[in-house]
């Protein structure tokens, strides 16, 4: 049973460490953004771009395909990385007056009937989807965009396997909280409770608001 | 009829379920479209290959879409202001200076919605931005979560109806009129709505100043100390709005590109105001991951849902619905907008104009609502009905896209309750609006017929 | 007939029904079909984004994911570059010409045999009229004027334009509009007058001109999936074929038919009609001739077709010569 939780351990640190590394991605999608608005008025930089060997990588239309390349690499990267933070959002309105026990066998359910099944059916889908663009060898539809389509789609079948791998960990946890002895269950970071929210959640901090709320305030572990 | 016939009925009856067990919406939806993908196998409905036009579904909506650029960058930038304090001293002033109006801070609320509804047409985007900007200021000042969420969800929302909009693009494809004419028509009708908000904020917060307290005088500062909170608090926020909105009037920036204009701004005032370290910009680009990964991984769940909602013939089953009852003019009208309405509960704007606009929009143009409507205004005056109703889906639970993206963002403190039940009085409003609208088309086709002659 | 031997065929558009022509022409098409077969070939056509997105149809249609759909081989140019030739070649042949070509000159054996090679049937099923070369806010007097001019532009004919200095953008579809009307591009090229129209190009851009040399004009397909056809009964097979045909020359004489109006129309709006200097024009093919040298020279389909198409072309000149008014 501990071992079960320390493969957990290694299954939520892939998509954490990939979801942090995207997250970087919103950097260079703001300067490339910012670069094409400001060249498109300093014409003259984009008249000497368009005359050099440069004109290969930053043509106005490559600039506009990267944003979307970018943007759509760090979303799925994310993709994992929301779970194991528990930032996916949830209709909360009688799960929360569950018991921790009865909340434990409703995401334990909730990963094989659903997580598991939707990202293993669409991954391997999406295999022969990111095959049919390395085949052909796809390139942009307007012809004077980015090139290699594969390398872009392959991060939708990354993406599905890092929640794929979320998902692993978090079942494993709840595998050992429902099913393994007593004295282990207080070792499981149940991330995914609310009574038990997850420490490392960056999110708008709770503790900064009203005190006098009538709602009790869930204190972070 | 067989029951396979029915797959699509249960397949919502499913969802809701499936919603309330509290598990992540984008798996319950995602989740209920691949069984019922399998369970149509079963029946002979469905096939394996048939998944393939999920990935090209997932692609060309989500990731080679240009448009959706604008989400993380205004995520980034409502993230960054609320990290570097900018916000909250916005709206610290907004509330000493609105401090004799009931209902001050959730105006401004509505104010900051209705003027960034002008710079985007994305609502994951204004959702977050306006959450993570005003929802932490307006629980600390002690406004009731109802009315806080409510506020925000339906000023957010505004950016899909008042142009620059998506949608309304989407429909003038569809339905192969003028965008030109959508988007001015639009104009008042969103106008409209968020005047209603007005007026409901200050009455409620008039009738019960509980929900919406007004501030405490010992917290009231001179004359003095206010200017210069002003200058150094309220001229930040400013300059960024007049950068984002600059950038789009002024001929620099397309809509989508004044978000990345917008994220940069942030930056920059964070910069200002000594309050960027790389660990901040860190912090600021992990939430901005967190959220844009919430968000999109609903839209993968949601088109899988909708692609096998369609495929066992969901779509027919609404549209023979439709037709069975054999109405004309008004009442046709009114079926069509409550149909719509209906579908608001559990699809997306897309996918409900898909189903609605191709079919009926061509029976709508044909009717007779007699001197009320001129014939050739009529699909005009149609579309921008649709858009008002396809606007209030976004709001109405259980699938509510904007409830949904406002929760993934909210303090715990914040329940799904408290949003659901927030939403009702704004949803009401819409309805009200929407029933303006059909009673006085001239909200709708005044102004294009007046600044496009 | 027997409700278990008919078949249904779900076919993607890539353009929404209301567009002119090229929207409902998917329709006459599945009406014919469905009538000749007396209802046992039922071929449903379904709205942009309905089952995949607009022009993302290839793959699915690849791997039988959808049965048909209705476009352009200008949608299938992400997966050889040589498609470009069925949909619209800068500088190309009117109508007459382009169909003599793809009939009689070898064009559409061509075709069929690189659709073939990924399970894929074609049918050459729409011809359209010229397009309009373009929206512009100011107007261009000559091609000095062009340089860093920022305009939407697709396809090969943006790399004539960035011979020019023109700044070439990808927009977002939902960009254009308030783009243009704000000053962010000067200029878009979009379709032809009568679908302009419709989308109101004329309310913000005051200069429309012509010819659109870009695209003289333009052939819309079918593609269908390879073993579903093989699948149809010999008949079947045939109406689609015929269907096509017809539909070529329905679209033809509605694209002809209806550009006058909508001319006119932009006219009564205070839109200024101009027609390319016949300098401006030669400049803009000699750039055309530098850019497709180029392209060609990596890909062995787009030189076999270039080839075909040259040869074709340098000996219709005759016939065109003297059998033409010019
Ligand atoms: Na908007
Ligand atoms: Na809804």
């Amino acid at each position: 049973m501990r071992k079960l939780l320390e493969i957990a351990d290694v299954c939520e640190w892939i998509p954490q460490k990939a979801g942090k590394l995207g997250a970087w991605l919103i950097v260079p999608l703001i300067i490339v953004i910012m670069y094409d608005i400001t060249t498109r008025k300093l014409q003259f930089i984009q008249q000497a771009v368009l005359n050099s060997p440069l004109y290969e990588y930053i043509s106005p239309t490559k600039l506009q395909e990267w944003e979307w390349h970018l943007h759509t690499a760090l979303f799925l990267l994310a993709l994992g990385y929301a779970y194991v933070n528990n930032a996916h959002v949830r209709v909360d309105l009688i799960r929360e007056k569950c018991k921790d026990r009865t909340q434990a066998w409703i995401e334990f359910f909730g990963i094989i009937l659903a997580l598991f099944p939707y990202c293993i059916v669409i991954g391997i889908i999406s295999m022969r989807f990111i095959e049919l663009a390395y085949t052909s060898n796809e390139i942009s539809q307007s012809m004077t965009g980015l090139s290699q389509r594969w390398i872009i789609k392959s991060f939708l079948l990354i993406g599905l396997f890092l929640a794929l791998l979320a998902g692993i960990s978090t079942l494993l946890r709840h595998i050992v909280y429902l099913f393994g002895p007593a004295h282990l269950r207080d070792d499981v970071p149940m991330n995914m409770l609310t009574s038990a929210e997850s420490a490392h959640l960056p999110r708008i901090e709770d503790e900064d608001l009203n005190r006098e709320d009538d709602d009790p305030i869930v204190t972070s572990s | 009829m067989y029951f396979e016939d029915f797959l699509p009925v249960i397949m919502f009856a499913m969802l809701a379920c499936g919603l309330f067990t509290g598990f992540p919406v984008a798996f319950v939806v995602g989740g209920t479209g691949i069984a019922f993908g399998f369970i149509g196998m079963y029946f002979d409905v469905f096939s394996m290959i048939e998944f393939f036009n999920v990935p090209e579904r997932i692609w060309g909506g989500a990731a080679e879409n240009p448009v959706l650029v604008a989400v993380p960058c205004f995520i980034f930038m409502g993230t960054m202001l609320e990290k570097s304090g900018v916000a909250e001293d916005l709206l610290k002033i907004l509330e000493l200076l609105l401090k004799r109006v009931p209902g001050g801070l959730a105006l401004a609320v509505t104010a900051m919605g209705t003027i960034m509804a002008a710079t985007t047409g994305i609502i994951g985007a204004s959702v977050v931005m306006m959450s993570l900007m005003a929802l932490p200021a307006m629980l600390r000042a002690g406004y009731q979560k109802e009315l806080a969420t409510g506020t925000i969800a339906a000023s957010a929302t505004l950016g899909i109806l008042i142009p620059p909009s998506i949608m309304l693009v989407i429909m003038a494809d569809l339905l192969a009129i003028s965008v030109g004419n959508l988007f001015i028509g639009a104009i008042l009708p969103g106008l409209l709505l968020s005047s209603l908000y007005f007026i409901y904020i200050i009455v409620i917060s008039a009738l019960k100043p509980h929900i919406a307290p007004p501030i405490a005088d010992d917290k009231m500062v001179d004359s003095k100390t206010l200017m210069l909170m002003v200058l150094k608090g309220f001229v930040p926020p400013v300059i960024l709005i007049v950068m984002v909105l600059g950038s789009i009037f002024g001929g620099i920036a397309t809509p989508t590109e004044a978000a990345g204009v917008g994220a940069f701004g942030s930056l920059m005032l964070a910069v200002f105001n000594g309050r960027l370290s790389i660990s901040t910009l860190r912090d600021v680009a992990e939430r901005t991951a967190l959220t844009t990964g919430m968000i999109f991984f609903i839209f993968l769940g949601a088109t899988t849902f909708s692609y096998v909602f369609r495929s066992l013939g969901g779509e027919h089953l609404i549209i023979a619905g439709v037709e069975y009852m054999d109405l004309h003019s008004w009442s046709l009208l009114v079926l069509l907008m409550f149909t719509i309405f209906i579908l608001g509960f559990f699809f997306d704007f897309l996918e409900i104009t898909l189903i609605i606009l191709p079919v009926f929009a061509p029976i709508v143009e044909l009717l007779d609502f007699g001197v009320h409507v001129e014939g050739r205004d009529i699909i005009y005056w149609f579309a921008i009905l649709v858009a008002v109703n396809l606007q209030t889906s976004f709001l109405t639970p259980p699938f509510g896209f904007a409830l949904f993206y406002l929760k993934g963002v909210a303090p715990k403190i914040v329940k799904m309750q408290h949003i659901y039940k927030g939403i009702i009085p704004f949803v009401m409003l819409q309805l009200i609006g929407l029933g303006s609208v059909m009673a006085f088309p001239g909200l709708a086709l005044y102004l294009p017929s007046v600044l496009l002659s | 007939s027997d409700a278990e031997a008919r078949t249904r065929w779900k076919v993607h558009s890539a353009f929404g029904s209301k567009i002119f022509v090229i929207g409902p022409g998917i329709y006459n098409v599945s009406k014919a079909v469905e009538k000749m077969s007396e209802g046992d070939f039922i071929m449903k056509p379904f709205e942009p984004g309905a089952l995949v997105p607009g022009t993302k149809y290839f793959d699915a249609v690849s791997t039988g994911s959808i049965d048909a759909a209705w476009g352009t081989p200008g949608y299938d140019t992400h997966k050889n570059f040589a498609y470009a030739f069925y949909s619209a070649v800068p500088f190309g042949p009117r109508g007459g010409e382009y169909l003599a070509w793809m009939r009689h000159g070898g064009g559409q054996e061509i075709a069929e045999e690189m659709y073939a090679r990924d399970n894929i049937k074609y049918y050459l099923c729409n011809l359209i009229a010229p397009e309009s070369s373009g929206w512009f806010r100011k107007e261009i007097k000559s091609t000095a004027d062009l340089k860093g001019l920022k305009m939407r532009f697709f396809g090969l004919g943006a790399k004539v334009m960035e011979k020019f200095g023109v700044s070439t953008q990808l927009l977002a579809g939902g960009d254009i509009y308030p783009a243009l009307e704000l000053g962010t591009i000067d200029a878009t090229e979009f379709s032809m007058p009568a679908i302009d129209k419709d989308l109101g190009f004329y309310q913000i851009a005051k200069h429309n001109y012509f010819p659109g040399w870009h695209q003289q004009s333009t052939l819309g397909s079918l593609i269908a999936n390879m073993d579903k056809v093989k699948a149809l009964p010999e008949g079947q097979q045939e109406m689609l074929e015929q269907a096509c045909q017809a539909q070529v020359m329905r679209s033809f004489a509605e694209s002809e038919g209806f550009q006058h109006q909508a001319m006119a129309f932009h006219q009564t709006k205070g839109v200024t009609i101009h027609r390319w200097s016949q300098d401006i024009l030669d400049e803009l093919e000699a750039k055309w001739q530098e850019v497709i040298a180029a392209e060609i020279a990596d890909s062995e389909d787009a030189k076999k077709i270039w080839a075909s198409y040259s040869e074709f072309r340098e000996g219709y000149a005759i016939w065109k010569d003297h059998g033409y008014l010019k």
